[in-house]
C-alpha cells in the first residue's frame, strides 16, 4: 500500500535534515503567529526573490508599488493562492493533487447552476457547492487511500472525469452568469478604512502582545521582538497602501485568514502534525501507530474543499462560471507557487504561507509583464525562468542553511 | 506486515471512508445532476431553421431550395445521395461545437439527403487525435470530411490523407493551411474585426484612449480579426485622433487573463480610456469585471463578438454595448449544401460561394456566413433564431430591459 514512500525517504536525506529544526519549532509554545519563519526560515528564499521582483518591476514600471496596482495584484492572487493552499496540504504528504484545477470549474459550474438557474440565494449555495468540493476530494482521497492507488493517477482521472462533469453541468450555453451582490462582494470590495485600521491594530497588538509576553515568561530572549516588529511594521505599511488608494481588498483579508486557519490546524492541531509525520515517512508514522489512510483522505477531503472556495472566488473574479473557468494554467501555477513558496514536492517539508509567498511570485510576476505590455511569448520564458530561478535559489539557500547548522541542530 | 489492529482499522476505515466518499459523491452526482438537465435547453431547435436571412435562399443550390427556406417535410427536397461524411469537431470545452453546429449539421443532412450517414467525431483539442479520427472515418467509408481544424497548420495533414484517399475536404469555421482544401465555410475574422473597429471608431471621438484587448495569440482567428481592426483604426491612431493602449494578447481567451490584463491598462492609464476593444466575449467579461472594481463598467463601450448568453446579459445590463452574432445554423446549412454537391458529383451555383480564402498558397472558393451586430435593441434575433431561449436570458434581468418583460 505505502512501498512507493518507503523507498522514497531513505533515499532523500535532505527531508530528514530539514525536519530536524521544524521539530525544535514545534518545542516552543510562544509567539505562535511568528512562528512560522522563525523556526524554519523556509519561506526566506521567496522572500528574496519576492522583493527582488518588486524592485525590477518598480524600476521598469513606475505603477508596480503603486497602491493601485498593489489593490489589483492582492485581488489577482488570491485564486491561485487559494489552490495553492490545497495543493499544500497534499504535498506535505508527499501526494500530488492534479485535479484541482478541475474542481474549481466543477464547483464554479454548481454554483453557476445552483444560483442562475434555481434561484438558490448564496446562503444556501455556497455551502453546497463547499460540500461538494469536499465530497469528490473525499472521493479520490478514498481511492489514495484505501485502495493505495498512487495520488497522481487518482487525481490524474479526476482531472478528466470532474472537467467532463464541468462541461455536462454548464450545457450547451457554457457560461452561467452570477450577478449577487454578496458573491461579487468576495473579489469586488474594500474594506472601510476605519475598520481596516482598527483590525491592524488589533493584529499588531496580537503579534506584539504574545511575543512580549513570552519574553516575561523567559520562554523567548528579547532578540525574538525583532521579527515581530517587522511584521508589525509590514501589516501596518500595507493598511496605508491600500487605503492610499480603494482600500484593504476584501478578498485578500479573506485570503490571509484562510492562511492563518490553514497554518493553525497544519502546525498546530494532532492531525496537522501528522501531515508532516506521514509526509516525512509513511511507515515509519504506521509503524508509530498513526492512522495513515485516515490523514491521507483528510488531506484530499481539505484540498477539494480548498478548490470549491477557489471556485467561489472565481465565480466572484469574473461574475459567471464558464467552461474556461479553473482551467488553463491555474492547476500548474498553484503547483507552483506552492513549491516556489518552499513546499517540498517529496513532502514532510512546507508552510501553508508558501501558498502566499508562491501566489505572490507568479502573480507579481505575471502583473508586472502585464504593465510593460509584454508580449506573451516573452511572458511565457520569463514565467519560466523565474519558477526556475526560485526554487533554484530555495534548493542552494536551503542546502548552505543545513550544512552550517549540521554540528549546532535545531535553532528557535 | 501489519498487525491484525491495523488491519482493523484499516478495513474500518476503509468501510466508513468509501462509505462516506460514495454518500457524498452520490448526494453531489443527484444535486448536479437534476441541475445538469434542467440547463440544457432545446439546442438548435429545429423550428430555428425557417428564419433564417431571406436572401439565402437565392442561392442555394438546385437540389436544395424546395426543402431550405421552409421547415416542411424532410422529404420534400431531398436527394438520392448515399455514403457517409465525417464532420470532426475540435474541443468539448467550446460548447458550440457539440452543442450547436453538430446537431444543426445532423438536422440539414437530414433533411436534404436523408439516407446519408453523418460520423461526428470530438478531437479532445489534440491535433494527433483528430487525425486519427480523419483516418478512421476514411476507413469507415467517409466520402467527405468537415474538418474544425484544431490547429490550422497541422491538420493540413488531414488534408494530405483524405487527399490520397479521394476524399474532399471542406474547412468549417477555422482555416486548414493546405492548397488542396475543396472549399472553406465559415466567418470572416477580418470582416469581422473590421467590424468591430468600425464600430469603435462610431462610439468614440478625437482625443479618446482606446484599450484593446486581442484574442489568444495561438488562434489564427485571433490574429486575422486583430488585422480587421487595425484596418479601420489605424490611420486614427498614427493621425493622434485616438490613442492606443494596451493592444495586448489574451492567452486561451481566458476572462482571467484578460481581467488581470484590463487591471494593468487602467492602473498605468490611471483610468484614463474611453472604450475598450474586446476580441471576443470571454476577453469583454474579463475586462468588464475589471471596469466594475475601477468604477467604470458601464460607463465606456466594450465590444465583444459570439452573443453567448452571459454577453447578451451583460449588453441588457449596460455593462457591454455590443456583440458580433453569426448564425450557426445557416453555417451548418451551408456546409450541407456544399456537401451534398460533393456527394453527388454536381458543381455549386456559381453565386454559393462569396470570396476566396488564400491557404496554403492557393485560393480555395469560400462561403462567408453574414455577422450581424448584435446590442440591446435587436436582441429578439437570437431569440427568434433559437440562438438563446428568452427565459434564460431575462433570468435575473429587470423587466421592461431590451426584449425582457
Amino acid at each position: 500500500m505505502t512501498e512507493n514512500n518507503v523507498q522514497a525517504v531513505p533515499v532523500d536525506d535532505s527531508v530528514g535534515r530539514d525536519r530536524a529544526p521544524h521539530a525544535g519549532a514545534r518545542t516552543s509554545r510562544s509567539g505562535a503567529l511568528v512562528n512560522w519563519v522563525m523556526g524554519r526560515g523556509t519561506a526566506m528564499p521567496a522572500i528574496v526573490s519576492l522583493i527582488a521582483i518588486a524592485l525590477f518591476f518598480q524600476w521598469r514600471s513606475q505603477y508596480f508599488l503603486s497602491p493601485t496596482n498593489l489593490g489589483n495584484l492582492a485581488v489577482q492572487i488570491t485564486l491561485v493562492a487559494i489552490i495553492a493552499m490545497g495543493e499544500v496540504v497534499v504535498l506535505l504528504l508527499g501526494e500530488i493533487d492534479l485535479s484541482l484545477g478541475s474542481l474549481v470549474g466543477v464547483t464554479a459550474a454548481i454554483l453557476g447552476v445552483l444560483m442562475a438557474n434555481y434561484g438558490l440565494p448564496w446562503y444556501l449555495a455556497v455551502p453546497i457547492m463547499i460540500l461538494c468540493g469536499a465530497g469528490f476530494g473525499a472521493f479520490q482521497g478514498a481511492w489514495i487511500s484505501l485502495l493505495g492507488i498512487p495520488s497522481f493517477v487518482v487525481t490524474l482521472a479526476g482531472l478528466m472525469a470532474f472537467l467532463g462533469l464541468q462541461l455536462w453541468i454548464l450545457g450547451p450555453q457554457g457560461t452561467m452568469s452570477v450577478f449577487d451582490p454578496t458573491i461579487a462582494a468576495i473579489t469586488g470590495t474594500t474594506l472601510p478604512a476605519v475598520a481596516s485600521w482598527a483590525l491592524a491594530a488589533g493584529l499588531v497588538a496580537a503579534i506584539l502582545g504574545s511575543t512580549v509576553a513570552a519574553i516575561a515568561r523567559r520562554r523567548r530572549s528579547a532578540r525574538a521582538l525583532a521579527l515581530p516588529l517587522i511584521l508589525s511594521a509590514l501589516a501596518l505599511v500595507v493598511t496605508a497602501l491600500f487605503n492610499a488608494s480603494r482600500g484593504v481588498p476584501t478578498a485578500f483579508l479573506l485570503l490571509l485568514a484562510m492562511l492563518a486557519v490553514g497554518w493553525w490546524i497544519t502546525e498546530r492541531t494532532v492531525p496537522g502534525r501528522h501531515l508532516f509525520a506521514v509526509g516525512g515517512n509513511a511507515e515509519a508514522s504506521r509503524r508509530a501507530g498513526l492512522p495513515v489512510s485516515k490523514i491521507r483522505l483528510l488531506a484530499f477531503t481539505a484540498s477539494g474543499m480548498l478548490a470549491a472556495v477557489g471556485g467561489l472566488f472565481a465565480v466572484s473574479y469574473n461574475g459567471s462560471a464558464g467552461t474556461l473557468t479553473g482551467g488553463g494554467t491555474l492547476l500548474l501555477e498553484a503547483i507552483g507557487a506552492a513549491v516556489i513558496g518552499g513546499t517540498s514536492l517529496i513532502g514532510g517539508r512546507g508552510t501553508m504561507w508558501s501558498a502566499l509567498l508562491g501566489a505572490l511570485i507568479m502573480g507579481g510576476v505575471s502583473n508586472g509583464l502585464d504593465l510593460m505590455e509584454a508580449d506573451q511569448p516573452v511572458k511565457y520564458m520569463v514565467q519560466g525562468a523565474i519558477v526556475l530561478f526560485a526554487v533554484s535559489l530555495d534548493t542552494i539557500l536551503r542546502r548552505r542553511q543545513s550544512r552550517g547548522r549540521q554540528p549546532g541542530g535545531a535553532r528557535g | 506486515m501489519n498487525s491484525s489492529g491495523d488491519n482493523a482499522r484499516a478495513r474500518w476505515g476503509f468501510r466508513v471512508g468509501s462509505g462516506l466518499a460514495v454518500v457524498m459523491l452520490s448526494a453531489s452526482l443527484v444535486a448536479c445532476g437534476g441541475s445538469g438537465a434542467g440547463s440544457n435547453p432545446p439546442s438548435a431547435a429545429p423550428s430555428a431553421a425557417a428564419t433564417t436571412a431571406p436572401s439565402v435562399a437565392a442561392s442555394l443550390p438546385a437540389s436544395a431550395a424546395a426543402s431550405a427556406p421552409a421547415s416542411a417535410g424532410a422529404s420534400a427536397g431531398s436527394t438520392d445521395a448515399t455514403g457517409k461524411v465525417a464532420f470532426l469537431l475540435p474541443d468539448n470545452t467550446t460548447p458550440r461545437w457539440t452543442s450547436q453546429d453538430g446537431p444543426s449539421f445532423e438536422k440539414w443532412m437530414k433533411q436534404l439527403a436523408p439516407n446519408v450517414q453523418v460520423i461526428t467525431n470530438v478531437a479532445n483539442n489534440d491535433p494527433q487525435q483528430q487525425l486519427s479520427q480523419a483516418q478512421a472515418a476514411i476507413a469507415q467509408g467517409a466520402k467527405v470530411l468537415v474538418v474544425v481544424a484544431v490547429d490550422g497548420t497541422q491538420a493540413a495533414k488531414i488534408v494530405e490523407t483524405a487527399n490520397a484517399a479521394n476524399v474532399p475536404v471542406v474547412a468549417y469555421t477555422r482555416q486548414i493551411q493546405s492548397p488542396n482544401v475543396k472549399y472553406m465555410i465559415g466567418d470572416d475574422p477580418g470582416e469581422i474585426g473590421k467590424a468591430l473597429g468600425t464600430w469603435t471608431m462610431a462610439n468614440t471621438k478625437d482625443g479618446d484612449t482606446i484599450a484593446v484587448i486581442a484574442g489568444s495569440t495561438t488562434d489564427s482567428f485571433a490574429h486575422l480579426e486583430r488585422d480587421g481592426w487595425m484596418s479601420v483604426l489605424k490611420p486614427a491612431f498614427d493621425s493622434s485622433s485616438r490613442k492606443l493602449v494596451g493592444d495586448v494578447w489574451t492567452p486561451g481567451w481566458d476572462p482571467v487573463k484578460a481581467h488581470g490584463l484590463m487591471d494593468a491598462i487602467l492602473t498605468s492609464t490611471q483610468n484614463n480610456i474611453q472604450a475598450v476593444l474586446a476580441a471576443n466575449d470571454s476577453t469583454a467579461e474579463g475586462s468588464i469585471a475589471s471596469l466594475k472594481t475601477h468604477g467604470l463598467a458601464g460607463k465606456i463601450p466594450v465590444t465583444g463578438i459570439d452573443a453567448t448568453l452571459s454577453a447578451d446579459k451583460l449588453i441588457l445590463q449596460g455593462l457591454q454595448s455590443m456583440s458580433v452574432w453569426r448564425s450557426v445554423d445557416d453555417e451548418a446549412k451551408y456546409t450541407s449544401q456544399i456537401v451534398v454537391n460533393l456527394l453527388t458529383g454536381t458543381a455549386p451555383p456559381a453565386d454559393f460561394f462569396t470570396s476566396t480564402v488564400t491557404l496554403g498558397g492557393a485560393s480555395i472558393p469560400m462561403k462567408a456566413v453574414p455577422s450581424i451586430v448584435i446590442d440591446k435593441t435587436n436582441m429578439q434575433t437570437l431569440i427568434d433564431a433559437g440562438a438563446i431561449s428568452k427565459t434564460e436570458l431575462c433570468n435575473g434581468i429587470p423587466a421592461g430591459t431590451g426584449p425582457c418583460n
